[in-house]
């Protein structure tokens, strides 16, 4: 049975649109993060609520690369997330 | 400085007060803050080098033992500050009518007139009356609560009662839970040219206007912006942790943010370590402002103007909740539970 996991904010995210950024903020240890560029398009996406797919898709279109390549890229970015403690990996069985 | 809430019961419940929430969630208990709980009280502004002890509620006059806290703060200390509806009763007006205008400013908010917003002609003439008794002592206070405001009558009144010849306005600020009546930001550009206005009609009558925390820059124009200047107006764009000290011991950053931020007075603590404390948890917050260009503007980065109330600031913000199905390729890392 393999598990489903699930990327997911950390308990005490908020955010906010800014001009120029989106301005994230970790309340749990005190920490804001401005994100700009590739970050924040990914950063809406997630509050979009799109799949992961269709990320896939947006970031290849936005860097003209791969799927591939926005595969990677996306990854880079969730890992740093989670290591600056913004989101986190819920696990989850299958029925 | 620290505020004290020595009462969260009031006899006027305005809609626009920002501790209404707190008021009706502490319904339940006792609603004064006993003898012993204010001497701590004490202790702590003392330790934190304080001069001066500001009381505020709720109505704090309605303390069944006013008199006593209001002396055991001059014992103790060189001023006292009380904030109030201005509709206090003859034995707490005998107590402040004792003290020097000197060791006492009673902030009297002239805009407080309850639920439906207008005073009964009995109120009105019993705050009046107030003012007038205590003279110097009292300096009248109006909350913006709307851009169409109108505190033209002030002028008249303070001349009237010998009050001080300063005048305090604030913008009326959410609650924690927001069901009070506050003022839109969008609004602020609007009540600033009034504000501008009536700062030039108020000098002109010799009263000075001062503005009170969460004002920004640019909600007055070049022009609104000059005039108050001319009028020698005190614009101070700040919000810094004032502490508001609850009925439960719980410091908090200020009452709009009460329940968000707050921190025990601990026997020991001292208001610069509360400061430092509440500052540090409201800091990434900072970065932002009541406008999605604050966390860009020149003024702001030059620090001319604070971006405005922290709580309407944090009332911007969403919490994120997403829930993204990641591939098994995506991450390499193991499963959290």
């Amino acid at each position: 049975m393999t598990p489903a996991c699930y990327l997911c904010p950390a308990p005490l995210v908020t955010w906010v649109t800014e001009r120029g950024c989106t301005l994230v903020v970790n309340e749990e240890n005190a920490e804001a993060f401005q994100m700009t560029g590739f970050n924040e398009v990914l950063w809406d996406c997630l509050v979009q609520g799109f799949s992961y797919a269709k990320i896939i898709q947006i970031a290849a279109e936005m860097r003209a690369g791969t799927p591939a390549v926005a595969d990677e890229m996306v990854q880079a970015v969730l890992r740093e997330w989670r290591e600056l403690g913004l989101v986190r990996i819920e696990g989850q069985a299958h029925g | 400085m620290a505020n004290l809430v020595v009462s969260n019961t009031c006899n006027l419940h305005c809609s626009f007060c920002f501790a209404r929430d707190y008021l009706h969630d502490q319904s339940g208990a006792a609603p004064f803050l006993s003898p012993e709980a204010y001497d701590k009280r004490l202790d702590f502004l003392a330790r934190s080098g304080m001069d001066e002890v500001r009381l505020i509620g709720g109505e704090p006059t309605l303390h069944p033992g006013f008199a006593r806290l209001l002396g055991r703060a001059l014992e103790r200390f060189a001023k006292v500050v009380v904030f109030s509806n201005g509709l206090a009763g003859e034995a707490v007006l005998a107590a402040l009518e004792a003290v020097s205008p000197e060791a006492l400013t009673v902030m009297i908010n002239t805009s407080a007139s309850g639920p439906t917003g207008v005073l009964s002609e009995q109120e009105q003439a019993r705050r009046a009356a107030v003012m007038r008794r205590l003279g110097r002592r009292a300096m009248a206070g109006y909350t913006i609560a709307s851009p169409d405001f109108d505190c033209d009558f002030l002028l008249a009144l303070i001349h009237e009662t010998g009050c001080r010849t300063s005048l305090r306005l604030g913008l009326a600020q959410p609650a924690p839970g927001g069901k009070n009546a506050w003022l839109s930001p969008r609004d602020y550009p609007a009540a600033g040219e009034r504000i501008a206005a009536f700062a030039l009609r108020a000098a002109g009558q010799g009263v000075r206007v001062e503005l009170d925390c969460g004002f920004v820059r640019c909600m007055f124009s070049q022009a609104s912006f000059d005039a108050l200047m001319r009028a020698n107006t005190r614009f101070v764009s700040n919000c810094s942790p004032v502490l508001d000290v609850d009925l439960d011991g719980q410091a908090s950053h200020c009452f709009p943010l009460a329940g968000k931020f707050t921190a025990p007075l601990s026997a020991s603590v001292r208001a610069q370590d509360l400061r430092e404390r509440l500052g540090q948890a409201v800091r990434p917050y900072r970065l932002a402002g009541i406008y999605p260009e604050c966390s860009s503007c020149a003024l702001r980065l030059a620090q001319e103007c604070s971006g405005g109330c922290l709580a309407l600031t944090i009332q911007r913000f969403h919490p994120a909740n997403f829930r993204l199905r990641l591939p098994e390729r995506a991450l390499d890392e193991p499963l959290e539970s």
